[in-house]
């Protein structure tokens, strides 16, 4: 294998690998920890805003940082805005078994 | 009291979003602004002081006296009121809450209603409204003293260090910012703060959670008691400390200002209200558990029955009742109806902040108006 056919099937392996693994985030991260998964992609945990910081990259194809959180399993991007998961981002999650409130506020305004 | 006109600042969207507001969209447009008198700031300030120690001796009389009261009409279960007993007998604290006042001709504030447990729009209350003061009228004064009650009272109420909780559904932009606005002041009062989605709350063996496992023992949560009780009677049950506490379910609703009026009938503050349909007048009539004024109506009662005047506006509350309000027509400003929403915080008025509509019901589409005195 010559050397550009090698960096060609490593940036295969790579694509493949993102589309495929899912990232295994720690589960009780400290503030600013940095983390890298087995996908190359930086992430960095802010405790106050308890959010992962998914930093940009030619691997992950963004541009921005995106913030993922881990309690709703959502995504935001640096305007604060709700988006989509990064199309090759597979975070992995298990679901919150003693989860006993929240169902109302999903189809209700709490404003008053 | 007055409405100006005014141009808006030309940087005012990219100025408002630095501090947080970036929910504000239609709802904060700074074309205009109240300006009011000091004496009309102070009749406001003791009609809140007022206003609240009313609502707490209504909310003495019915934990204390009406265990059915509650039952019939809130529909609580008896261990949830035991629950709210034990709360209300503990002098668990509260934070914060607003009542809604419209001002009659007169210039007398009355009570509208109390939103004791999940009152919003506290960012622009507190600092969007004052930013815009210190950029345009930095010479006068804004009745505003939020940001500085809400950091004295986290500080009144926890040592430095302690970790508290904010929930709330995280989806909603609007409840996002209030809730980081709130965790800021806490912050800032020496509390240790964690933000979280209320559904990531985990309950085992009688105690909540994070998803880090780590124990919830002093919780803010911006998510309404009569949900959570509908939700979970269980997790209402748990051994943690909730900011505002379960007592405020007592005060959170609109039958509680039926209390208010049969305790305190000459009170200048307070409109009649009643549970069931008057004989005759004209009512502003309200479900018992209702937000951003759903399913209001105006209606005209003669012998009993009554015919709407203005229609009752969408929403799907009303199923635990409605109350009767004695109706006061609100005084227009250039054709704007506004509510002051006076803040207590830590047991005392904070300041203000005014919203306005078009029409008489103050709902989802109001706008929020700076405010100088």
């Amino acid at each position: 294998m010559n050397k550009k056919a090698y960096i060609l099937t490593a940036m295969c392996m790579m694509t493949l690998a993102g589309c495929t693994q899912k990232t295994e985030l720690p589960e009780n991260p400290k503030d600013q920890e940095e983390y890298r998964d087995s996908n190359g992609n930086q992430w960095i945990y802010n405790a106050m805003l308890m959010r992962w910081a998914l930093m940009p990259s030619i691997a992950n194809g963004l541009s921005t940082t995106h913030y993922y959180y881990p309690q709703s399993n959502s995504w935001r991007n640096s305007q604060g805005t709700p988006v989509d998961p990064p199309s090759n981002i597979k975070v992995n999650t298990s679901k919150n078994k003693g989860s006993v409130f929240g169902s109302t506020g999903r189809t209700r305004s709490t404003h008053a | 009291m007055e409405r100006i006109s005014i141009t808006p600042r030309p940087d005012y969207q990219e100025k408002i979003e630095q501090l947080g507001f970036d929910y504000h969209s239609s709802y904060w447009k700074e074309e205009a602004y109240y300006r009011l008198r000091s004496d009309e700031v102070e009749k406001i300030e003791t009609a809140t002081e007022q206003a609240y120690k009313m609502i707490c001796e209504a909310a003495r009389v019915v934990i204390e006296e009406r265990q059915e009261w509650l039952e019939r009409v809130l529909k609580i279960p008896p261990h949830i009121y035991r629950r709210i007993r034990y709360s209300w007998d503990q002098d668990e604290p509260s934070l914060y809450g607003r009542f809604d006042f419209t001002i009659a001709p007169d210039g007398t504030p009355k009570i509208l209603e109390f939103n004791a447990d999940t009152p919003t729009s506290l960012l622009e209350a507190s600092l969007i409204q004052w930013q815009w003061k210190e950029d345009l009228f930095s010479y006068r004064d804004q009745y505003n003293g939020i940001h500085e009650a809400l950091v004295q009272s986290w500080k009144d109420m926890y040592p430095p260090k302690s970790n508290v909780h904010f929930v709330g559904s995280l989806e909603n932009s609007e409840d996002s910012g209030n809730l980081q606005y709130l965790a800021s002041t806490a912050m800032e009062a020496g509390i240790s703060t964690r933000v979280m989605d209320i559904a990531d709350m985990n309950l085992n063996e009688g105690k909540f959670y994070d998803p880090s496992g780590e124990q919830i023992t002093n919780c803010f949560k911006l998510y309404p008691w009569e949900w959570m009780i509908n939700e979970s009677e269980v997790g209402c049950l748990a051994d943690i400390k909730w900011i505002e506490p379960i007592w405020k379910a007592v005060m959170s609703n609109k039958a509680i200002l039926t209390v208010m009026y049969e305790l305190f009938p000459n009170s200048p503050y307070i409109l009649p209200a009643f549970l069931s349909r008057p004989q005759f007048g004209m009512f502003c009539k309200k479900p018992i558990y209702s937000r951003e004024g759903h399913n209001i109506s105006i209606v005209a009662v003669q012998d009993w029955k009554e015919t709407e005047r203005i229609s009752e506006t969408e929403g799907d509350y009303g199923e635990e009742g409605y109350i009767y309000q004695s109706y006061i027509k609100p005084t227009p400003y250039q054709g704007h109806y506004p509510i002051i929403g006076s803040w207590v915080i830590g047991g005392e008025p904070a300041g203000i902040g005014i919203r306005e509509n078009t029409s008489e019901i103050t709902d989802n589409m109001s706008e929020f108006v700076p405010h100088i005195f």
